[in-house]
């Protein structure tokens, strides 16, 4: 019939994407759960057996799992909490008119442009490292004892870096979300004579609540499988203070071999990413209705 | 009073400025440091610029390690992920913005749940698969990985800049005797070059910089810059002008594309929930 | 050439019918307009025409060759849409010749062909510009003349004026119905604006809830509508509508009585009933003014007015409540609170029954051809 023709060409662009992200999606997906079942070890072959739950009940009762993943929500949480409450802040200071407003900007926003491998590296050496790194230096002209970073603050450190990279990215979005709080609105709140903290209060946090909404949850996503920074300044370390849940299935699977384990640790890593996801896909799929 | 209020501003002004002198100073000081010499880049006090700049240490990096080798290999991967996956994206993008249908949301969204995966969630299967398929340390391979990574990002920005075309307009080619293909490539995309345009920024930035398949598919052979720098952390990483003269030639062109692309930065990343 | 013929044609956008069954011959060098409240089915009927659309059922014939399964591209129709769908990336040269080029005309003939068509459209100045830096009624002429240089079977317009202002629309209005007359191709043409209508068209096509409620010509549509539905959408301002009740009926027709008034209308009133309940309608335009004219009359208070300068609108309150829209002289001493009467002429009169169906006419107006 005539009708299909136009919705068969539709279908017909769209599968290509479609079967590519369905492929990638699933048959990994499958094989993590199925390999989760089982004790794998890439180094003995024929270790190869169905072991039911077992891997989640040792993963689950791994006391690394549990500082591995606590880790992973003081990264997840504290970011979260510098990058949207400096991100307003810095928004807002560069929403203003000064001179040289577009430099400044670009200035601020660079380090979201830097790869993560080459962040760690800087920050690890040329800033924070305890005898020459430039950090040290200043707490040593203020007379200050310098402190010794990724050895007594693995994870503060990693955070920094972290968060010097996403909060950029905050800022970004928050700004554009600020430009278009429009002018009649800050008019008329300047007529009805608001104060600055009550203006603040009232009209630009509401404001910008929705995109304040967004930064969080894509930066979780983001923030929940932080890799690169880790792997080049601590590996985890010292012990495993430094190791987030990432990380830790990193090693289980490419330095331990164990596949079994690894996965059931990639399971729950979707498990918790999905939670996220689910209410940011609710998001923007209202988003997507409204227009 | 009107003074008063002046110097505010003046004042305000300033500490935006500090804000992003501070935001950007690991930058300037890795710049800085990449043209010292080894010994004053750990040397105290540290001096702000260098007191006898050298190109010394991009000598060295050129000559010491593969690193057109590692920077062609980045080039590779962000172009080839990118225009492969606009290869597929396009008519996906099309055909959900000119011929909607009751599947077309939820097929979107979908779309979006898998960028939504968390990548160490695969990580032991593709790894797997890839070693048996010789796939490892591949240019091919880790190309193919970004490109399915970056995929829902180029099909939803492309999709977005799509459905700002009236659609009277591919109509009218339609009635003018323009084919299926005709119609995409002497009106669709001739149309949408901007959008296209920003969208392959974007992608090359993210593919760029993407730090975890490339660390962990790739050793030597495929490696691009993300992993090449990676390589500094020992025992290189003890020195730092080569550490900061390589990880300033990684940065700098992704850095600057990355300036131009603020806006649509926004929109790719945010899935157009903030405008 | 040009001859479009529908044959049962509905469409359906899943549950809801869109067009319900329209049978239509369009002949060669026709005007033929589609007219209609928003929601009406017109612009998909055109769709279906084009091959925008895929009709759900029925026949769709150019030229007595079935098209209903071919698709626009090769249907060798010319359409201008609303929004004029120029292309913003192409110079108007490049608009007008992209048909051409798609169709592997010879260069030559397409440099040929689209300087004729800037030249009867005054637009050889522009050849070079982006559509973007023309003005409103330049972009529709442009979009008019990529539809000429191709030489299509037939024209299809879609709402073309409604994004120009009053006075342009006016003038575009002009000018396409000096094209039509120049070219003489078959053109189909969709409109909310009845004047367009009436102005341009040979042919009326009125259609309501996708139903093709009349097809006539404008003055047939004018004096013989054959429902209350098309009387009350053709004519401005629209027909006065007020209850009335059948009185005796003879070889001249019926009366009504509007209140205390008797009106002889000459319709034919067979198969209804004295005290039948009925709708007279009256166009203001039909109303009498002046003095003592011997009809009947009807009488009412001064509710507002409107000067247009050459005529005045007056708004007459009756005594049930009804409101009477009268057009009268540009000159006429009115204020508001008057009581006024006006005439009433059966001759003008059309009466609609319960179910909204005109009573027949005894007599055809004579400009009234189908």
């Amino acid at each position: 019939m005539a009708i299909s023709r136009e919705r068969l060409v539709g279908v017909g662009a769209t599968s290509p994407s479609v079967v590519m992200l369905l492929l990638w999606m699933v048959v990994p997906l499958g094989m993590t759960i199925w390999f989760s079942l089982h004790r794998y070890l890439l180094l003995q072959p024929g270790s190869y057996t169905l072991v039911g739950l077992e891997n989640y009940a040792y993963f689950l009762q791994d006391p690394a799992f549990l500082n591995a993943l606590w880790n992973t929500l003081v990264l997840v949480g504290s970011v979260l909490i510098i990058t949207v409450v400096f991100g307003v802040a810095i928004a807002l200071l560069l929403n203003q008119p000064f001179w040289g407003q577009g430099i400044a900007r670009i200035l601020a926003i660079s380090p979201f442009f830097i790869m993560p491998t080459a962040s760690g590296l800087i920050w690890k050496n040329l800033l924070m490292d305890p005898n020459s790194g430039f950090i040290s230096w200043a707490m040593k002209s203020l007379s200050l004892e310098p402190i010794v970073w990724f050895s007594n603050w693995p994870l503060l450190s990693i955070i920094l870096i972290v968060a010097w990279r996403w909060l950029p990215f905050a800022t970004l979005i928050l700004l554009t979300a600020l430009q278009s709080l429009d002018e009649e609105q800050r008019e008329a709140a300047q007529m009805d004579g608001a104060r600055p903290i009550p203006y603040f209060l009232y009209i630009i946090l509401p404001h910008l609540a929705r995109a304040i909404t967004v930064v969080v949850l894509i930066e979780m996503i983001f923030l929940l499988v932080v890799f690169a920074e880790i792997f080049v300044t601590t590996s985890g370390g010292p012990g495993s203070e430094s190791t987030n849940l990432a990380f830790m299935i990193y090693k289980q699977a490419l330095l331990q071999f164990d596949v079994g384990g690894a996965s059931a640790g990639g399971v729950i890593a979707v498990v918790l990413a999905n939670i996220i996801a689910i209410f940011l896909v609710r998001l923007i799929g209202k988003n997507l209705d409204e227009e | 009073m009107v003074n008063q209020a002046r110097w505010q501003r003046v004042g305000w002004g300033v500490a935006a400025w500090l804000v992003a002198l501070l935001m950007f100073f690991p930058i300037y000081w890795m710049i800085m440091t990449s043209f010292k010499t080894e010994a004053a880049a750990v040397s105290t006090p540290p001096s702000i610029v260098p007191m006898e700049p050298t190109l010394q240490n991009y000598e060295t990096v050129f000559e010491q390690s593969d690193y057109f080798r590692f920077a062609w290999n980045s080039v590779v991967i962000s172009l080839g992920s990118t225009m492969l996956g606009l290869l597929v994206a396009v008519p996906a993008a099309w055909a959900m913005a000119f011929i909607p249908s009751k599947r077309t949301k939820p097929t979107l969204l979908w779309m979006l749940s898998t960028k939504m995966l968390p990548p160490v969630g695969v990580l032991v299967p593709i790894y797997l698969l890839f070693r048996d398929w010789g796939l490892l340390d591949t240019l091919f391979g880790l190309t193919v990985v970004l490109m399915l990574m970056n995929l829902p990002i180029i099909v939803w920005m492309l999709y977005t800049y799509f459905r700002e075309i009236p659609k009277d307009i591919l109509e009218s080619a339609r009635m003018e005797g323009a084919g299926l293909w005709q119609e995409v490539v002497y009106i669709l995309l001739p149309i949408s070059l901007g959008g296209i345009a920003s969208t392959v920024l974007l992608n090359v930035i993210l593919a760029w910089n993407e730090s975890f398949w490339s660390l962990n598919l790739t050793s030597s052979d495929a490696a691009p810059l993300t992993a090449f720098i990676a390589s500094y952390t020992s025992p290189e990483g003890l020195f730092w002008a080569k550490l900061s003269a390589a990880s300033t030639l990684a940065i700098a062109p992704i850095l600057i594309l990355g300036w131009f692309s603020q806006k649509q930065l926004v929109r790719g990343m945010t899935f157009g929930a903030v405008k | 050439m040009g001859s479009i013929t529908l044959n049962g044609v509905s469409k359906a956008f899943g549950e809801t019918n869109v067009i319900r069954d329209v049978n239509l011959t369009i002949e060669e060098r026709d005007f033929v307009v589609f007219v209609g409240p928003s929601g009406s089915g017109k612009s998909t009927l055109l769709r279906l025409v084009a091959g925008l659309e895929d009709v759900t059922s029925g026949r769709i014939e150019i030229d007595g060759r079935d098209v209903t399964a071919t698709p626009p591209a090769r249907r060798n129709l010319a359409m201008v849409f609303q929004s004029y769908a120029l292309y913003p990336h192409m110079s108007v040269r490049n608009n007008m010749a992209f048909g051409l080029k798609m169709a592997k005309e010879d260069k030559a003939v397409i440099e040929q062909k689209v300087n004729e068509a800037a030249r009867i459209l005054e637009l050889t100045d522009y050849l070079d510009r982006r559509p973007a830096a023309l003005s409103g009624g330049q972009r529709q002429r442009v979009a008019i003349g990529r539809a000429i240089v191709r030489d299509p079977t037939a024209f299809l317009f879609d709402e073309p004026l409604s994004n120009l202002d009053a006075a342009l629309r006016v003038q575009m209005r002009l000018e396409i119905a000096r094209l039509h007359q120049a070219l003489g191709a078959t053109t189909v043409y969709v409109t909310h604006d009845q004047i367009e209508a009436m102005t341009l068209a040979n042919r009326i096509v009125v259609l309501r809830d996708g139903v093709a409620e009349q097809v006539g010509s404008p003055l047939a549509l004018y004096h013989h509508p054959v429902n209350r539905f098309v009387a009350g959408f053709i004519g401005s301002p629209t027909m006065n509508f007020l209850p009335a009740t059948l009185g005796a009926a003879d070889d001249n027709g019926v009366s009504a009585w509007v209140g205390d008034t008797e009106v002889p209308v000459a319709v034919d009133a067979s198969g209804h009933e004295e005290g039948e309940a009925v709708t007279l309608g009256i166009r203001p335009e039909h109303l009498l003014t002046s003095g003592d004219s011997g009809l009947p009359t009807l009488s009412g208070e001064v509710q507002v007015f409107e000067r247009l300068g050459g005529i005045t609108y007056i708004y007459l309150r009756l005594s049930d409540g009804e409101v009477l829209t009268v057009e009268a002289p540009g000159d006429i001493a009115v204020k508001v609170g008057d009581r006024r009467s006006v005439g009433i002429d059966g001759i003008n009169c059309h009466l609609f029954a319960p179910d909204g169906q005109t009573l027949p006419a005894l007599r055809r107006h004579p400009l009234a051809t189908e």
